[in-house]
């Protein structure tokens, strides 16, 4: 089945590139295990990510990174990421509309 | 065809909400991914998969139409939450996802062939399998110790279930000024800073309860994750005495003194590795003497759920071989394994590590089905919750990557709080730690 299966996907996907993800989706999802799935939630004590414009987004990041901003553990996890990446999540989270 | 550019376009614009849902690389043909375990790996791997691509099809193979987190399951038995708070429906999964759902339990199958049989007589087959098994708790590993005992008198609750309940009731039953024994696990095991944080929370309810009750935890090692800030937890909640060893760093308010604490650490190097029990009189020997426990509670050695051992997907430590990039299994092609079953690189055995993997590997999954290579740079991330007290929160936070020759390393270099956090840090670790139970579990299964 598999031998079969790859000819046909492949001639899909030369019809769409839809089902790739966005640059800085798989990063953006780490998120979401604590800030709701696609940055969503409602009246928790996290902030929601969903919808947050992109540049307040890579101030927040940045100021977690500098220490300006205090935090529990954002200051920690902001590490792991590039500033591109930061970006690029930022984009993601700025595309996503609040349910 | 749209490139990336003017996808992102169509993201800004919001075209992209109404496109999602319908992406697809799979119109003409659909495979079919099932996943074996409907806990937080195996949902959110499913969930995510659709969100991925809803034409793909997903089928979990569950045991229990009903799932019990065991994250945060201690608070049962503190009675901060009841048996009711642990269960997590399926609903969302099949009506908003589409996630199709067969309870029922896998006795064998050919990996070979991509064929698995399920107890009620079924042959279900597959062009990728997802196994997200757990863990199976060894509890003959411990002399005097077994399933049995566990079940009636001396409770694990390491998964949640009616052991859970049994070590609330004993708890409660526990005679004033009794002795509440734990004993640790080795390496590695389900939520490392979890026995120490369920010390924490039932020194917390003696002192309310039972204040002249003692806690001793016999453990086979010297140290675990979180271990200075737990400690700075329970020497400022618990008069808890911290060894020199642990002391660097430390800030001024910490007390140094010999009185007695009610709640005990005996470590490896002071004997604390259990040698029997003998469960009758709940006497644990261990290499520094012996005890007799007025509850007594086990958390036994580990390895990867039993279905993992009997389809031959571990190896001989007991848990399963992956490579890191997907964490597809070295041992059968088109499987893939997630969560506490894996040795995982340096994921810990958290549900956030699992919940990360899946989503990682959910991507990898199209990926593969697409006849694509996966992403050359995977991002996980973890984050274990504890709390010293109701109030008092603490955390691990990690994100990994790979490095050359699929080495997985952590990439920030700090991962622990400040041992200096101001008393309102503190307690908003302890408020997130409370939000993550919700927020977490919604990313999972909603």
């Amino acid at each position: 089945m598999k031998k079969a299966l790859i000819p046909i996907v492949l001639g899909l996907f030369a019809e769409s590139v839809l089902a790739v993800p966005m640059a800085g989706e798989m990063a953006a999802q780490s998120c979401a295990a604590c800030h709701g799935t696609q940055g969503k939630l409602s009246a928790e004590s996290y902030p929601e990510l969903a919808a947050m414009p992109k540049q307040q987004f890579i101030q927040a990041m940045s100021d977690f990174k500098s220490g300006k901003r205090a935090s529990t553990l954002m200051s920690k996890v902001v590490e792991g990421f590039t500033a591109e990446e930061i970006a690029e999540m930022a984009d993601y989270f700025a595309a996503q509309k609040l349910d | 065809m749209m490139n990336r550019r003017q996808f992102l376009t169509a993201a800004a614009f919001g075209t992209l909400a109404l496109a999602l849902p319908a992406r697809s690389l799979f119109a003409g043909v659909q495979p079919h991914v099932v996943v074996l375990g409907g806990g937080v790996g195996g949902a959110t791997f499913a969930k995510y998969l659709k969100m991925q691509d809803r034409n793909v099809r997903v089928t979990v193979i569950e045991k229990n139409p009903t799932y019990m987190r065991p994250y945060g399951s201690t608070e049962v038995i503190t009675g901060h939450i009841g048996m009711k708070d642990l269960e997590v429906g399926y609903d969302v999964l099949k009506n908003k996802y589409g996630v199709e759902f067969v309870f029922d339990r896998v006795t064998g199958g050919d990996l070979d062939k991509r064929s698995l049989k399920l107890a009620s007589g079924t042959t279900m087959t597959y062009d990728k399998l997802v196994v997200s098994p757990g863990i199976e708790l060894m509890y003959d590993k411990v002399e005097g110790y077994s399933e049995a005992v566990a079940n009636t008198d001396i409770p694990s609750a390491w998964i949640p279930g009616k052991q859970t309940q049994l070590l609330a009731d004993q708890l409660k039953a526990m005679p004033q000024g009794g002795t509440f024994v734990m004993v640790a696990p080795p390496n590695p095991y389900r939520c490392p800073p979890g026995p120490y944080e369920r010390a924490a929370l039932v020194t917390e309810w003696c002192e309310k309860h039972n204040p002249t009750a003692k806690i001793i935890i016999l453990d086979p090692k010297n140290e675990f994750v979180t271990d200075k800030n737990m400690l700075l937890g329970w020497n400022r909640l618990y008069n808890f005495n911290i060894s020199a060893e642990f002391m660097e760093g430390m800030p001024s308010d910490v007390k140094i003194h010999n009185t007695p604490s009610k709640l005990e650490w005996i470590r490896a190097k002071d004997g604390g590795k259990v040698k029997s029990i003998d469960a009758n009189s709940k006497t644990v020997t261990f290499e520094g003497g012996s005890i007799k426990a007025d509850v007594l509670n086990i958390i036994p050695p580990q390895r990867a759920g039993k279905i993992a051992q009997d389809l031959g997907l571990s190896d001989d430590k007991g848990w399963c071989p992956v490579n890191l990039t997907d964490f597809a299994s070295n041992h059968f092609k088109d499987v893939y394994v997630l969560g506490d079953a894996t040795h995982g690189g340096m994921t810990p055995k958290s549900g956030f590590s699992a919940n990360s993997q899946a989503k990682v590997t959910a991507m990898a999954v199209i990926d593969a089905l697409a006849g694509r290579e996966p992403n050359e740079n995977p991002v996980w991330e973890n984050t274990c919750y504890a709390l010293a007290g109701s109030d008092y929160g603490l955390f691990v936070a990690d994100v990994f990557r790979l490095k050359e020759g699929n080495v997985m390393y952590r990439v920030n270099p700090d991962r622990y709080p400040s041992l200096h956090q101001t008393p309102a840090q503190i307690r908003l670790g302890a408020v997130y730690q409370q939000t993550w139970m919700r927020t977490f579990t919604q990313d999972c299964f909603a």
